[in-house]
């Protein structure tokens, strides 16, 4: 069963270009090739100053998803932004 | 005196309206500057009695407004350390 998702992750602004591209390579190909799903969208949403300290950033780049996919996709993603510590302060992943 | 106070409260209105116009406003987490009509001045998340709310519209602006809190859209108290 595939459910609408919606996913924003913040990544600090120090991040390296390689580094965020090694990040959103890995989403892209988990969504689109490894289980075959839909990737309506994926782009930057803002760039602003995060209410609260998040450890010792104040500043943060929003990244938005929208995809279609079943719960294994979205739990494989969850991994990964978790594990993710030095390049995804913070995730949700909404259920539309 | 007293009857005469307790009569003139019970005459005036009680219920201000909404912040949300009417019709389909989209509240949403990210929808941050619509939001913070809804939290005070501590950052508290306001009262119905306040924003004049009906039940259903404050259950989901409470709920948006804890994720954007998680995100980092909105602060969860005023003295942040």
């Amino acid at each position: 069963m595939t459910n609408n998702y919606e996913i924003l992750f913040i990544v600090p602004k120090s991040i390296d270009a390689s580094q965020y591209s090694e990040l959103s390579n890995k989403i892209t190909t988990t969504i689109k090739d490894k289980f075959n799903s839909e990737l309506s969208k994926f782009e930057k949403w803002a760039e602003r100053k995060l209410a609260y300290t998040i450890n010792n950033h104040s500043d943060g780049t929003y990244y938005i998803i929208e995809t279609k996919c079943n719960a294994e996709c979205i739990n494989e993603i969850e991994k990964i932004l978790s594990f993710e510590k030095a390049s995804v302060l913070r995730f949700l992943i909404d259920k539309k | 005196m007293a009857e005469r106070k307790e009569y003139d409260r019970r005459k005036q209105p009680r219920k201000k309206p909404s912040k949300l116009l009417e019709g389909n406003v989209d509240i949403n987490y990210k929808n941050v500057e619509l939001l913070q009509n809804f939290i005070t001045e501590r950052k508290k998340i306001a009262p119905r009695r306040m924003t004049g709310n009906s039940a259903s519209q404050q259950r989901i602006i409470s709920r948006e407004i804890k994720k954007a809190r998680h995100m980092a859209l909105l602060p969860y108290t005023v003295n942040h350390k």
